[in-house]
Parts: C-alpha cells; structure tokens; sequence
C-alpha cells in the first residue's frame, strides 16, 4: 500500500495541481460483515493524525457511506455495535473520490456494562411548591393580591376568588393559621405584600393532616410566611359610604399579625338592604376545619313568620339597620396546642311590607284571601367559638371546638286580613351549646381511625301573640279577642363515632363506622284563647312532649377501581329506639318502637372514552319520622294554620336512581351532558287538610307514595369566532304526589317543570366585556283544575375597564311572571363606578341601585289547589357615593 | 485438515454461542431546573436502541427536591419500584430519518411527528473518561439551548438522551448551557428489545390516524388550556377572562417555526 500512495500522491500533484485549490476530496464506501451482510447505520470517522475526530458520517440503507472534506492525511475508522472497529490511514486528494469498503468481524469482548448506585439519601419536597415572594416582585405590588397574579399557575379573578391551575382554592393562611376559610378575599385584598416570605402551594390539601395519602384530596391551599423583622403587622381598611334618603354604609376590617398571635376584627354598619351576616357566617362556621357528626340536629321551631321572597333578590326588599362585629384569633398555647377564638355580635332592624292576594279554589271550595304584612323585625346574635388543635405525635392529632350561641328575635306586624286589622307579635330566643371532639390516630401509611364525640344542647323558646281572633268558626266560644301561643321547645343531642378508613394496595378504599346517636327533645305548647273573664286552653291543641330517638348505627363503604371503571357500595344499618310521649292531660299518648334498617347504595362510573363518561345510582332508603310527623295534637304554625302529626310511628320509605353521560370535546370546545333521575316514595305522610275561609287544619296521614321523574341537560360551547362562550341547559320535571283536602277523596296531582337556560359569556381580551343569562321557567299543575304559571328572568352584566384606575359595571335584569291572563314585567337596573388613585390606598366609588325606581314587585306563584300573588314593596332607588381607605 | 474442521467447528460454535445482542438498554436521568421557581426536579427515561433505531420510554414519576441538584445527585433508578409509564414514547429512525413521538391532551392520546433535525455538532479535542468509557465532548444549538455532551465511540450508536443524536457514538451525558436541563446515563447494559422491530405507530392507541405535526399539536394543547379558562369564566359571572403566560422550561425554549 504504501508504494502505491507515493506513486499517486506524484501523479496528482503533477496532474492535478489547478485544481487543488478549487475542489475538496471525498471519500465513500460500503461497510459490511464478514459474510457480506451490509451493515446500515455504521459509524465512520475521520480523524486527523493527532486523533481528533475531523467529520463523521453513517452508512444508509444500502450501507453506503460519504464524506467530503479537505484533503489531507486521515485515519478513517469503522465502526458497528458487536462488531471489531476497524481503521486504516487515508490520503485524500483534491477533486478526486477515493473508494474505502470495510468488512468487519464480529467482536468477542462484551460491552461494558454500567449502574451507578448512591449513596446519600436526598430530601424530597412533597407535594408543596414554594416560591420566593422577592423574587416575583417587580416593584408595582402593593397589597397580597397583586403579589399572587405574578405567581406561575395562580390567577386571581375580580371578586377576589383564586384560582391555581384553573382550580379554586380552599383557604389562604399565614404562616399555617386559617383565619378567614373562603372568605380569603378580605386578607388579601389588604394586606401589603411587603412582609411577605414565601408563597407557598400546598397540592393535594386535606384539613386533616393524618388523612392525607389514604383519602384522595385535590384540594389546593396556600400558605404565606412572613419576615422574622416584621414583629408587629397592622392593617386594614375602612369604607364609608353615604347616600340620599339618609342611607349609609360603614365598614371597617382590621388585623394584626404578631409572631405569636394574629387577631382580625371586622365591623359593618349599613341601611342599604345589605346582609354582611352572611358573609360573615361564611367566616366563622368551623365545620371545616373539624370532622364531626350530628351537624343538623336543631331543636324543633314551630312558629316561623318571617317574609322572604323567593324570586327576588332579598336586598331589594328588605328595609333594614344592622350592625355586625367580628372578632377572630388564634394563637399558640405551647408547640404542639393552638386555640382559635371567634366572637360575633350583630343587630339588625329589619321591615318588609307586603300584600298576596290568594285563591282557593278546588272541588267544591272556594275562596279568596287579601292579607297585608306591615313587619318589622329586630334582631340579635351573639356567637362565641373556641376552636383547639392539639397535634399530639406524627400520628395522633386532637380538636376540639366549643360554641355558644345566644340570639333573640322580635317580630311585630300590622296584619291586615281581609280588611280586618290586627297586630300580631311573634318573640323566638335562642341559647345554644354545642361540643365537639375528634382524636384522629393514624397507625401506619394506610390506615387510620377518627373518633368522634358531640354533644349540644338547644333551646328556643317561643311567644306569639295577636290581639284579635281570625280563627272563624274553628272555636265555638264567644267574646274571644286575642289568640297567644307559648312554645318551649328544646333538644339536646349526644353522640359518639369511630371512622375507620384504610387504603389497599391497590388503591381501593374501605371504610367502616359505627356510632351511637342519642336525641332527646321536648316541646311544650300553650295555645290560648282569651276573652275579657277567662283564658281558654282547647283539647287537642295542647302539647307536652318528650320525643327521644337512639340511632345505633353501622356504615360500611367500600370503593372497586379497575380499568375505567370504578363502583362503590354501602350499606347503613341502623338500630332505632324511638320512643313519643305527650304528657299533657287530654291527649296523653305513649308509645315506643325498636325498628332496624337497612339503607343498601351503589354508585358506578365508567370511563367509556377518553371524553366520555357514563355513571349511575341507586339507593334505597327508609328514613325515621321527626317530632312534627308523630306528634299528636295540633301545634298552631301561623296566624290561621295548625298542623298534627300521626300518632304513632311509621318509617317512610323510598327509592332513588339515576344515571349520566357526559362528554366532552377533546380540546374542551364544548361539553354536553345529559342525566336522568328516577325516585319513588312507597310510603309518604301526606296532609289532609280542612281549608276554611279563617283556617287550616291538617292532619297526617299514612298513604301511597307518588315518584318523581326527572331529566337535566346542560352544555357549554366555545364559540371562538365571536369570542365568546355559550350555555345552554334545561330541566325537565314529572312530579305525581297525593293529598286530601276537605271532604275530598284522594286527590292526585301531577306538577310538570320546565326550565330553559341561556347563557352568554365574552371572552375579549380588551377593555369591555359582558355576561348575559335568561331563564325561562314553565309549570303546569293538574289535578282538579290545571295552573299554569311562567316566569322570565334575564340579566345582563357590563363590564367596562376604562383604564387602571377606573371601571365601570352595569347589570340590568328583567323579570316576566304570567299565568292569568296578564303578564307582568319588571326592569332593575344597577350601577356601580370605581376609581383607584395612583397610589392603590384610596378608592372612591359610585354605587346606584334600582335605577328604574321600580317601586313594588308582583310574582305569580300556583299550587295544586289554587294560586296566589304576592307584591313587595322595594327599595327606592338611592345612590351611594363611597370612599375606601386602606392602611 | 482434521486441524482446519476442528477449528471451522469451533469458529461456528463460538458464532452461535457468542449471541450477539446487537442493542443497548440505557437508562438516563433527567435533572432540571427552574431557579425562579425553586423548582428542582428528576424523572427517567429509558432509552433501547441499535444502529438505526432508538425508541425512548419516558416515565411519569417526577421527584421535586428543595434543593439545586448535581452530578453527585445521578443514581440509576429503584429496581424495586414500579415506574408509572403512561405510554410517552419517542422514536428516532436515523434511516429513514424520522421522530416520532406519543403525548397526550388532557385524557387523549396522539402521535406526533417531529421535525427530523440533522444535528450538527462541533466536535472537540477534549477527552475525558466517564464511567469507564472515552468520551469527547461535542457542542450543538437546538431549539434555544446550546448543548454540551460527552459522547462515547466505545458505543457506535448514534443516540443520546431525550431528542440528542447524531453523533459517532453513545451520548453519555449531556447538559445545556445554562446549567437548566442535564442528562445522564445511569445504567447501561445488553439487551434487544422487541420495541425496536414493532410498528411503532401500534405501540398506542391514539386519537388519529395519522401523525400529527409537532406544531400543529403545540397548538391545540394550547386551545384546550385556554378553553378550559374560558370555560371556568363564564360559570363565574363575576370574573372576565385572563390570559395565562407561563414562560417556557424544559430543553425546548424556541421552535424553529418560531425563528
């Protein structure tokens, strides 16, 4: 070989020397094995004498090979996995192709294999994502809120709301304590962001830490830290707010976050139909933060005559006064015990004025009733709370929560009924104690157990009375001239629990309770009549009575999971010791009952497709009777209706199914769902009632229950070309259901409801956008005679950014009731203005309501035995011109 | 001639005995960070490969840790753990100079093909010897990252983690300029694998027929996301609809439709 290169490297030179500067060299071949067998995908490369790699190319399909560079001295080097490489030197020269096959022979020598093994063991961070809150700060940031837009996967809506990758949150706290529960809003909408540490995201959040891992939780909290040099936090805001017709708002929020306690007040004053109770109540309910049983169990109230509208917003009709207080905070008792106090105190004056005309109208009865309520209605709540967690180990943790609650209404009205004027009162006080205690232990990864205690006492004691007798000819005494009602009603519960949950291997999940409920209740009633000379107590109308149920009781769930498919079954058994005395002279009855019961469900899920989902239902269930269902004597519930229970005891029984579909686009441009809902009550206490012009009087009575069919649809559709979002859903309902009234026989009624939803939703990205809904609401009741009512409800919502400092919302609403021959229409139009300055601690706002000055609202309502209207008075439209302030 | 057959016998003995496993099976580790984010993160790929084709296994498992990882941090994975494989398979055919991929939306599963990229890379002089092979390092740019990688001619395979190919040999490790995205071979043996010669379109069951563009499916991941929003805002009637940047991470920064 080497005589050969030195004759042509003579040759080229002498031949090929023009050319030299102008061409490159190539060198090509084909690469096999020793049999001839092409080997595609070789590696060839061309190093220089120094034996650095200079180009490299690999064979293709048919085991050929290219390479161009410049000419010179190489070593070309063939290589195959499994095979020996194999390299010779080359010369390459300008202009010319020289050809270099390889055939390589198979390698003995095994590739070295490799694990790299570790030593040191590295902390994992879990499931919480921290982010350094300096680091997301461009300088602008003025309060919380602001500080979180910055944070990746968090956006923060208008209102307030926070969402983290498209989800909402439960809870926002400081440094791990929880003083506001969804009402996070207020905490970080003022509360500067200077201080602030670390945001941090906490996936898969559980209110108990111990359940954690064995109860599938995606909930989202966030936790934020303060700076150690911030010692002492003070912040807040006040709003005031004044308008014509003397109204006025006030409100003011405060909180204070030292190291070792963090206390936040807030104070609300308004006459403008605003309810902050509400809100506020949102706040304080520890239910949350505390798994505990028995959360329904109140004492019984009989009288209730408070007038609220359905169909309208409640702020549009309620004329009030209130004051709010409420005062929240928590603090450590030691490393492991930390206490939360929560104080409330409200007043409030509230008055309605309304007027219903009602007709009675049914097989052979007729009548027609105009009642006017002139109310008012002053209230007082005070609550206290002491909510303590006890983190006893890594794997036991205690709570305990504490509350008293202490309320009293006073309720006067100028009753006017059928042009006879009267004046009623009705005084309900309330004092109540509740306890509640959960050790949760969990033994290992998988399993753990709660154990639950409760105990409450209720009282609510009642005093109604009018000055003038309406009762017709129900009494048969004379000189009757006022009506009065005494009510001592009171309960007291206790129960105890214990929940076990434990996790499989392969991720089913099995839980297991077993309890003890203990109710005990008692009801005394005085109904009165007086004359001049004497108070007259009838029979039949009186009440002593003590009505106790024990519930001993097991339930025990367990959850399948395979594939797509998923399907969960219970079964509730319980052992019941009811036991109904009423001890009053005339109507003594004593009776008891042990029933056992057996509430058998099941629920499944199917993943059909990526997008599809199907799921069903069914669950039988016999439910015990309440007081008010077996009480025996008449309790007097309003001015004109008495109601008596059956005497003795009788579950009720019934049968619920459903079944859904829904699906989805696979881009989320639309979704479609469709569900239908099948329940019958085999047994049902229905009423039967003896309706007079003055009075009604019903009775309890067993009898065949009716069922209930019903459809639901919704879909959203995404349309991009108008940019915007559509809703549209609906509700179709069959309801068949029995009663009795005056010398009638069994009547059957069947309600049908249909419901249409549209809805529009924009979605530009500039300045302006709007919201508009409409639903339409039909139904027919056929029984006697067929009702029909309709009833139209749109809104439409304006939102207008002008610029950083100023927007603007507008919301109009229309509402159309019909069912006579006349339909009536309603407009209410709101208006509210914002204007920030530069510096975000002042606000100034514009608030007007009722634009229209619309004055009295009329809706349309009918029943199976007749129809009736009702018509509010409204408040007038007044203006608000408010300034907020934050510190 | 009794000699030369006894050796001929040999020779073929030995040829069959000697099964060549003409694949390798390397397990790599993915380290990245996002320093903004505090975001520390691990997962695995698998990679089996032979001259031609690669076909690459991504796991589901992500570790976050709290602090910035190293090379000291790469260790082959658990062999005692169950690694959840949601069928996030990569291909590469060097022949017939394809990539494709599976990623999925949401619940659905596509297939997607990838630009083939002809990667060019600049070869050094440097050596070093990492785990017992010679590697040199070589440099490339691909889609906004400048990559680094030590690669081996003890292995002639064209492969490497994650989309990395192209060169003479095995990439061994591989890192990106900014020190935000790093691989590792943790475990390299001999092994053929069945994925190598299955019609790779078959391996799952996928929403189209046909591939995709890797573009076009960037797209509508995007339409889904924003969808949803869209979606969750108009059940909020107080709420008006927000545009949700979250900056790019992960080793691709830039596309090539984007230049």
């Amino acid at each position: 070989m080497g005589r050969i290169r030195l004759q042509h490297i003579f040759i080229i030179i002498i031949f090929f020397f023009p050319l030299f500067a102008l061409s490159q060299a190539y060198i090509e071949g084909s690469i096999s094995d020793t049999t001839n067998v092409i080997l595609p995908g070789a590696s060839v490369v061309l190093k220089n004498t120094d034996g650095k790699i200079i180009t490299y190319a690999t064979t293709d399909v048919k085991g050929y090979y290219i390479i161009k560079t410049e000419a010179g001295n190489y070593i070309l080097e063939a290589n195959y996995l499994g095979y020996k490489k194999k390299s010779c030197e080359v010369v390459l020269i300008n202009g010319k192709k020289q050809l270099q096959n390889f055939k390589l022979e198979l390698s003995s020598n095994e590739l070295k294999e490799i694990v790299i093994e570790h030593e040191k063991p590295i902390a994992l961070r879990g499931d919480t994502l921290s982010f350094d809150a300096k680091a997301f700060s461009n300088g602008t940031e003025v309060v919380v809120e602001d500080l979180l837009r910055n944070i990746p996967g968090i956006t923060v809506l208008n209102d307030g709301t926070i969402n983290y990758n498209n989800r909402p949150i439960e809870k926002v706290m400081i440094d791990g304590d929880d003083l506001f529960n969804k009402g996070y809003s207020i905490l970080t909408k003022n509360m500067p962001n200077k201080p602030l540490d670390k945001v941090q995201v906490l996936k898969n959040y559980s209110n108990n830490r111990l359940l954690k891992g064995i109860e599938d939780s995606d909930g989202i909290a966030l936790n934020l830290t303060l700076q150690d040099e911030y010692k002492h936090l003070w912040f807040g805001n006040v709003e005031v707010g004044y308008g014509n017709k003397d109204r006025y708002i006030a409100e003011a929020n405060l909180m204070h976050f030292a190291k070792k306690y963090k206390t936040f007040l807030t104070t609300s004053f308004n006459n403008a139909g605003l309810d902050k109770a509400g809100k506020v109540d949102a706040m304080v309910s520890n239910n949350v933060d505390l798994e505990s049983i028995g959360q329904e169990y109140r004492a019984v109230k009989v009288m209730n005559l408070n007038i609220g509208s359905s169909q309208l917003g409640e702020d549009r009709i309620r004329f009030n006064n209130a004051e709010t207080a409420t005062l929240s905070t928590i603090f450590p008792l030691s490393d492991k015990l930390r206490l939360k106090l929560i104080g409330f105190l409200g007043f409030d004056e509230q008055s309605f004025f309304q007027q219903s005309i009602s007709v009675t109208d049914f097989e052979g009865t007729y009548f027609e009733n105009n009642e006017i309520n002139n109310s008012s209605n002053k209230l007082q709540r005070s609550y206290l709370n002491a909510l303590l967690t006890y983190d006893i180990s890594e794997k036991q943790m205690l709570k305990s929560s504490t509350t008293l609650n202490a309320g009293k209404t006073k309720y006067v009205n100028d009753y006017t009924f059928n042009n006879r004027s009267t004046k009623e009162n009705l005084e309900t006080r309330n004092t109540y104690f509740d306890q509640k205690t959960t050790y949760t232990y969990k033994w290992n990864d998988r399993n753990v157990a709660l154990f639950k205690a409760h105990f409450l006492t209720d009282r609510l004691p009642q005093n109604y009375g009018i000055n003038d007798y309406l009762l017709g000819d129900l009494f048969l005494y004379e000189n009757v001239n006022s009506v009065g009602n005494d009510i001592k009603s009171s309960r007291m519960y206790g129960g105890f629990q214990i929940d076990f949950r434990s996790k499989q291997k392969n991720n089913d999940l099995i839980s297991f309770v077993i309890g003890y409920d203990h109710n005990e209740d008692n009801l005394m009633t005085r109904f009165s009549l007086f004359t001049d000379t004497s108070t007259i107590n009838p029979q039949d109308f009186q009440s002593d009575i003590f009505y106790r149920v024990g519930d001993l009781y097991l339930l025990n769930g367990y959850t399948l999971k395979f594939n797509n498919f998923s399907i969960n079954g219970s079964v509730n058994v319980h052992q019941i010791f009811n036991k109904f005395e009423n001890y009053y002279t005339d109507n003594k009855l004593s009776t008891t009952q042990t029933p056992f019961i057996v509430n058998p469900a099941v629920s499944a899920s199917w993943q059909v497709a990526p997008n599809d989902v199907l799921s069903a239902s069914y669950s039988h269930n016999i439910n015990n009777n309440s007081l008010l269902q077996v009480n025996n004597s008449y309790l007097f519930r309003s001015s004109h209706s008495f109601n008596k229970g059956l005497g003795y005891f009788n579950q009720l029984d019934e049968s619920n199914a459903g079944i859904d579909y829904t699906t989805k686009h696979y881009l989320n441009r639309y979704q479609f769902s469709v569900g239908l809902d099948y329940s019958k009550q085999n047994d049902v206490i229905s009423y039967s009632s003896q309706l007079e012009q003055n009075s009604s009087l019903s009775n309890a009575f067993l009898m065949q229950g009716g069922n209930r069919i019903s459809a639901k649809f919704s879909s959203h559709y995404i349309v991009r070309k108008l940019k915007g979002t559509v809703r549209f859903g609906g509700n179709l309902g069959r309801l068949l259901y029995y009663n009795q009234f005056n010398e009638s026989d069994l009547r059957k009624n069947i309600l049908y409801i249909q419901t249409f939803t549209l809805g529009w939703t924009s979605n530009f990205k500039s300045s302006f956008n709007f919201h508009f809904s409409t639903q339409w609401n039909f139904s027919q009741v056929k029984s006697d005679n067929i009702f029909r009512n309709t009833s139209k409800y749109s809104y439409l919502d304006l939102k207008y950014v002008i610029n950083e400092n100023l927007n603007i919302k507008l919301k109009s609403e229309h509402y159309n009731f019909g069912g006579l021959d006349s339909y009536s229409n309603y407009f209410f139009t709101d208006l509210s203005a914002l204007y920030s300055f530069d510096n975000k601690n002042t606000s100034i706002g514009l608030d007007g309501r009722n634009l229209f000055n619309t004055n009295t609202f009329t809706s349309y309502n009918i029943s199976d035995i007749g129809y009736s209207t009702n018509s509010y008075r409204l408040l007038p439209r007044y203006v608000l011109l408010t300034v907020k302030f934050r510190f | 001639m009794k000699l030369t057959s006894i050796i001929i016998l040999l020779i073929s003995t030995s040829f069959c005995l000697a099964q060549k496993k003409i694949a390798v099976e390397v397990e790599y580790q993915e380290l990245q960070e996002i320093p903004d984010l505090k975001e520390y993160t691990s997962s695995y790929t698998t990679l089996y490969a032979n001259s031609n084709v690669a076909v690459n296994k991504v796991y589901d498992d992500v570790e976050f840790y709290d602090r910035p990882l190293d090379n000291k941090d790469f260790k082959a994975s658990d062999p005692n753990k169950v690694k959840k494989f949601s069928g996030k398979y990569l291909m590469i055919n060097t022949l017939k100079k394809q990539m494709l991929f599976f990623d999925f939306i949401m619940k659905n599963n596509f297939l997607v093909e990838d630009i083939y990229h002809d990667f060019k890379w600049d070869i050094s002089n440097e050596n070093k010897i990492i785990e017992g092979y010679n590697c040199i390092m070589a440099t490339t740019k691909y889609r906004g990252r400048n990559w680094k990688v030590w690669f081996t001619p003890d292995i002639p395979l064209p492969f490497g983690p994650w989309k990395l190919h192209g060169l003479p040999g095995l990439i061994i490790e591989a890192v990106d300029e900014k020190h935000q995205v790093s691989y590792k071979a943790v475990k390299i043996i001999n092994a053929e694998n069945a994925l190598l010669s299955e019609d790779f379109d078959k391996l799952v069951k996928t929403r189209n027929k046909k591939p995709i563009t890797y573009k076009h499916f960037l797209e509508i991941r995007t339409e889904a996301f924003e969808n949803l929003s869209k979606e969750l805002n108009s059940e909020n009637s107080g709420a008006t609809f927000e545009d949700v940047k979250i900056p790019r991470s992960g080793p691709e920064l830039k596309y090539e439709w984007e230049e």
